[in-house]
Formats: structure tokens, sequence, C-alpha cells
């Protein structure tokens, strides 16, 4: 047993009163238009730590706000390994026979409602496959199936997630709440548009369950971060992207 | 952009009903026509549903159509709430709308619904 | 009347997104040309664009690209004829050196189109509707596809997966296309069978979905034309003949046309090229066909003569039309996975004929050297179409 100092008992956050285990999400894995499969799962500390050095390229970015995106998923994958927000849990998008990380969402819960699940992020290393469309889905999946939460507060930073979310999606407006991630107007999506419509027309993969053994064995043990990352987002390889900075 | 009406031009000569409007005629090269009204009647040829309709239609989908009026043909919007609602061959009949707003300005023509 | 060679083609760096402008990237894909010609002994240029004035603020290319790459004293215009520009520009250098006013010219097409948000882009590309009886009712290009497509399925029992199988075959090819903007495997699973392809590939204009379309993109591609009888003033010995062209008409609204399924302009503009060239359908070995939606490829084949009408999905379903088939389709990838920058389109088919006809198309070749390769170039919705035959000269 790991022994803490009083300051770190007080600045770790406790388990919530409603769901104090966090219900893991199981994994799954959704068809792609290439053929492969993504896996999606729920990742360890551990293993987070295995992705954040991802981001140490992806914050050079200035396109499609990859930079502050990602500048501000770093942020929340060092608070998580560290223990520094309340229930934060991180998904993993992964192809099934080689472990090439694809895409990553993450999220908290409300400290003051566990109820209320908080949407971070959403981020894609390999365009084209629409793997934020289907993370995005999990993630909402996790807080509305999983984490027992009634609602999920979203924010959008980018133009792209704002069309693919508000849009798309047909969150609805709650203007009033103050999301951590800014101060632009925050939209939610509720447990009656999930049932209605996001879950239903939205969601995929579900009856991919369970992940057969190989694909998991396969990425748990090779967590592969994409070999150019810069030119999978931007399309022009990183020393000539930088150049151009 | 002219506002659309929906006129047939009949060819003083041959007789060919045309809609749009040509300066000679598709048959004879006739240069003078008289105006006819457009059949409010007609078949569906074929159709569509068009996600993401372009600027200035509100509606998140669009179901168009090209609508066979006998002489002439009608391309144009179909009024009705989904895409199993719509059959090739189908008998539709026209109402006089708003179809698109332009350049702030409102453009009407035939809207196709059931009769 | 002189007959006309192809004696350089080129379209600079991969089709996609580019970073520069649209001379910029006109000029790369014309040095390449110029390169692979060995001469920039140019007398005249013809660009080929259909919307710079509108989308890029740009107009009068043809004197902008002969400053830009000091081509002077070269003379030049810029030529619009929707997203058949391509063709209509080459047809026009072949007009210009047979007449005896120029003997070498250079046909550079491009277009810069990821510069808008999709929307604009659609809405850039509707404007070739007819202003009065289609466009104002909200018509787009991807709703007249659809319209043709619906027609099909009823007709001649053409089906998704059909749609889908021409698709998966110009991923393929593109794969082999290093200049092409779609360079990813898709599978039917993945576009059409399994669950999640509604969202991986959602319905756009039923029955139409994102796979059945090309994608925007930016590019540009040129070729160099020359009088036959003056190639030999030239070291580069790899040309090839210019051997036929053919331009067709039809109304602009599909709905005044008596057969929509037929594509008039396609026959006519097949006919005249097949005529000029002393060939017939069976000479052709292979074809670039505009297939700016996958359900053209089919309708251009059979009004172009290749197939009985009704019959060209029947053929896909066999494979003839792929790369090992009897008769390979969009070698390049087609305007599917290489991209359709309507001013480009048309002249980067005619550089995938040259490479193709002098054994240079690497990976995606088709074997057993073809003689007589066939490209059409698809105006408005069919409205205005040009086609075009190159032959490889024998040794």
């Amino acid at each position: 047993m790991i022994i803490m100092s009083a300051d770190e008992d007080i600045l770790r956050p406790k388990p919530n009163k409603i769901n104090p285990e966090n219900t893991p999400y199981p994994a799954k894995f959704i068809n792609l238009v290439d053929g492969s499969k993504m896996v999606v799962r729920q990742i360890t500390r551990e293993e987070t730590k295995k992705v954040i050095p991802l981001f140490y390229d992806i914050v050079k970015i200035n396109k499609d706000f990859y930079d502050l995106v990602s500048a501000r998923i770093l942020g929340e994958l060092l608070a998580y390994v560290q223990y520094r927000v309340q229930d934060e849990y991180v998904l993993l998008g992964q192809i099934h026979d080689t472990g090439e990380v694809l895409g990553l969402v993450n999220g908290y819960l409300s400290f003051n409602d566990p109820k209320i699940g908080i949407s971070y992020h959403t981020m894609t290393f390999k365009r084209g496959l629409r793997v934020g469309a289907h993370l995005f889905v999990a993630k909402m999946e996790h807080h509305l199936d999983y984490l027992q939460n009634d609602e999920v507060k979203i924010v959008a930073e980018s133009h792209i997630g704002f069309r693919r979310w508000m849009d798309e999606l047909r969150l609805e407006e709650n203007f009033d709440f103050e999301h951590p991630i800014g101060g632009v107007p925050s939209y939610y999506l509720t447990r009656k548009n999930w049932e209605s419509y996001v879950k239903p027309e939205r969601c995929f993969g579900t009856e991919n369950r369970p992940v057969p053994e190989e694909y998991m064995k396969m990425v748990t043990e090779n967590i592969l971060l994409p070999k150019d990352v810069t030119f999978q987002i931007t399309g022009t390889p990183k020393e000539e992207f930088l150049k151009g900075l | 952009m002219t506002e659309h009406t929906p006129i047939g031009y009949k060819c003083l000569k041959c007789g060919k009903i045309h809609y749009p409007r040509h300066g000679r005629c598709l048959q004879c090269k006739n240069r003078e026509f008289e105006e006819v009204a457009v059949p409010t009647k007609g078949k569906l040829v074929t159709f569509t549903k068009l996600k993401a309709p372009p600027s200035g239609i509100a509606s998140r989908s669009l179901f168009l159509g090209i609508i066979d009026l006998g002489e002439v043909g009608y391309t144009g919007q179909l009024d009705v709430e989904n895409i199993d609602d719509l059959q090739v061959g189908m008998e539709l009949e026209a109402t006089w709308k708003q179809v698109r707003i332009i350049d702030n300005r409102a453009i009407h023509g035939f809207v196709w619904g059931l009769p | 009347m002189r007959d006309v060679a192809i004696i350089g083609v080129g379209m600079g760096s991969r089709w996609g997104k580019y970073n520069g402008s649209l001379i910029e990237m006109m000029a790369e894909a014309s040095l390449s040309a110029i390169d692979d010609a060995g001469t920039d002994n140019i007398d005249a240029v013809f660009v080929a664009n259909m919307g710079a004035g509108r989308i890029n603020n740009q107009t009068a290319l043809g004197s902008a690209l002969i400053d830009y790459l000091n081509l002077f004293p070269a003379v030049g215009a810029s030529i619009e004829n929707g997203p058949a520009s391509g063709a209509t520009a080459a047809r026009i250098g072949y007009m210009a050196i047979t007449s005896g006013l120029h003997d070498v010219v250079m046909i550079t097409g491009g277009e810069k189109m990821r510069v808008a948000p999709g929307p604009v882009v659609t809405d850039f590309v509707a404007t070739m509707a007819h202003p009065e009886a289609e466009y104002i009712h909200g018509i787009t290009f991807p709703s007249l596809g659809a319209f043709l497509a619906r027609l099909y399925f009823e007709k001649y029992g053409v089906t998704s997966e059909d749609l889908a199988r021409i698709a998966i075959k110009n991923h393929q090819n593109g794969l082999k296309n290093p200049h092409a903007h779609i360079q990813q495997n898709i599978t039917m699973e993945g576009i059409l069978t399994s669950r999640e392809a509604a969202l991986n590939n959602p319905m756009i204009a039923d029955p139409l979905h994102l796979y059945d379309m090309c994608p925007v993109t930016d590019g540009a591609a040129s070729l160099i034309m020359c009088s036959m009888d003056k190639v030999q003033e030239f070291s580069n010995s790899r040309f090839v003949k210019f051997a036929g062209t053919g331009q067709g008409m039809d109304t602009m609204a599909v709905h005044e046309r008596e057969d929509p399924t037929f594509l008039k302009a396609v026959d006519i503009a097949s006919n005249q090229a097949f005529k000029m060239a002393g060939l017939t359908r069976k000479d052709i070995d292979f074809a670039e066909i505009h297939d700016a939606f996958e359900i053209l490829e089919l309708a251009e084949l059979e009004s172009a003569g290749f197939f009985e009408r009704g019959k060209a999905h029947l053929a896909v379903r066999e494979g003839e039309t792929e790369l090992t088939g009897t008769f390979p389709v969009n070698t390049s990838g087609g305007l599917k996975a290489r991209g359709h920058p309507v001013g480009a389109t048309g002249v980067a088919q005619l550089c995938e004929l040259v490479w193709q006809l002098r054994g240079e198309a690497g990976e995606r070749q088709v074997l057993n050297k073809p003689k007589h390769g066939y490209a059409v170039n698809f105006g408005g919705f069919g409205n205005n179409v040009v086609s075009t035959i190159l032959s490889r000269v024998e040794e």
C-alpha cells in the first residue's frame, strides 16, 4: 500500500457517492471504411503515460485548433495520471491488428453533481476514417450507459468539432452552464436525445462485445503511436510543416 | 437573377411547349412564343433526399425530383415527410410556395406534394 | 491537316490540399510537363479553369501563368467550360496546331477548391445548373447524380453494391497512383454492409452515399502538344498521337432531355472522336471516365458505346473494368480517388493516357502494351462533353 502524505490526500479526488467505482467502459470494436477494426477501450493511468509523448508534437500544429486542443489534452492527461481531476477517464481508439492509436477522447464527472458528465476533448490522429465521429459517441455512451450520468456537457474549440457534435448530433443549447473548457456557450446531450436519436442512429460497435482476446492482447501490448503524426494530421511532413511556421 | 415564374412557352410555329424559356424553339428554331400555363399535375420521374441542402434553404434535408407534366418537365422540391412516401411514377400536384432565399430575396416556385 | 502529338505531361506534387497559390500550383504542374517534354519553346498556353474568378478572386490565368513562369513571348488565354474545361483546352490546343497558327502549345488545368467550406464549393459547382429551372430550387450536383442513379436502379437493376464496387476499384487504383488525392483502401464491409457503414459512408443524396462521389480537391495537370512534323526537333521520342477529339452538347436542364438515362452529349462526342481517329470501340485498350459520381462511370461507358445500355454494371461485377480486367477503367483512380479539381480533371485524364501508352504507369500499368486510350471529360451535368483518343506511335 502506498503511503500518502496528508497534503496529497487532500489534493486527490475522492470517490463520488453515486457510482464510486466509476463503472469501467467495456471495450468494443468498430468497422472502419478501410476494413480495419478500431478497438475502443478505456486505458489505465500507466497506459496513459505511454500516450502523453504523442502530444509533444501535436501542440506545434497550428491548424484546425490542434495546438490549442492538444495543449489542453496534455494538461488533462497529466492531471489524470497524477490524480488531479474528479472521476477522469480516457478512451483510446486503436487498430485491432497493429495497436496503432487512431484517436483519443476523455472526460470527467462534475464534483458537485456526479450525475452530470463533462466532456473534455476528442482528437484524431488519422483523418478521413470518421474516427472522431465514432469515438465521440463512444464517450457519450460511457457517460450515459456506464457512468450513470443523466446528461453530458459539451463545448467545442474547433469549427470541425462544432459542426460534428452540436449540429450532427442535434445537441441542445445549455448556455447557462459554465463549462470548464472555456467561456463559450455550452451544449448538452440529454438522456432523452441519447435514447431517441444518438444511441440508435449514431452509436456503433455495441454488438461487437466482448472484443476477441487476440485483439485485446494486440492493443494492450502495442500502444503504437502514429508514425509522423504531423503528416497524418496536416498532410505535410513534420520538418516541412515546422519550416512553414 | 429574375424571379422564377413557372410559365411555359409554346412555339407559335410548331407548337412545342418549353419550360424553361429558350430564345429559339428547341424543335424548329422559331423565335416567337406564347405564354401558356405550366400544368400543376404530373408524374414523378426520379427523386432524391438531399442532406445538407445549399444556403438559403432552412430545413436539414430537402426532397427534390423531376416531374413529368406531359409536354414539359419540371425540376423542383417535393413536399413529403419521408423518402418512403415517394415512388417513381406517382401522381403529384403543385403548390406555389417560397422555395429558397437567394441574396436576401425570397424565391418562389412550384412545390410538389401528394394530390 | 497536320497531326498533333503530346510530347510531355506532368501533374506536379500529389493532389489534395495545396498550400501555395493557384498560380504556383499550376506552375509546378507546368514545369513538370516542360521537363518531361524537354523543351520550353512554347508558342501558346491555354489554361483550363472553372472558378478562380469566384473562389480564388483571380481571373486571366493564361496571362498570369505566362508571366509567372516567364514563358514570354508565348501567348495565352483561359478556357472555361465547367468541369470539361481541361479536355476543351486540349481540343483548342489541337485546333491551334492543326490550323498552323502555333507549333507548340502548353495546356495547363488547375483548380484550387479547398479554400472555401464544403457548402460554398457545392454552391459554386451548382452555378452550372440551369439558373431558373434548377438552381433556385436547391438543385446541387449530388442531387442530379442521385436522380440519374435512381433511374438506373429502377430501370436496369443497378444497386448500391455496384456503385460501391466501382468506388472500391477506383480507390485500389488510386493507391497505386502517387498523384492521387485519396490513397486509402476501402472495403464493402466498411462502406456498405456493416452497421457502422451508416456513419462511415452516410447517405448524402439518396441513393448516393459519400463514397459514391468524388472528393473536393486542389490540383493541377499540364501537357505539351506539338505538331507531329516538328517532334523531331525535340530530343524526346516518347510522344503519343492526339488521335481524336469530339465534343457534344445536350440541353442544360436535365428535365428537358427525352431520356435522362442516356447521355446524348457523350454519344456525340465519342462518335466524333472515333471517326476522327479511324478507330472502333474494340480498338480501345483502357479508358479514363469522368466519375464525379460513380453512377456516371456506368452511364458514360454505355453512352460512349463501350457497353450495351444497362449492361455496364454487369461488366463491373465480372471485374472487366479492373486494372487486370479486359477493359481497365480509371487506372488513375478516376475522379473518385485522384480527385476532381474541376478545371484540371480533363488534363489529368490525358496525362494518365499518356503514361499508360508510354508504359510508364508503374504499379498501375495496363498490361500488354496498350495502343489506344480513351477519355471522357463531362461538363455541366452532361450538357457539354469532350471525348479524346490518344494513340501510341509505333516505333
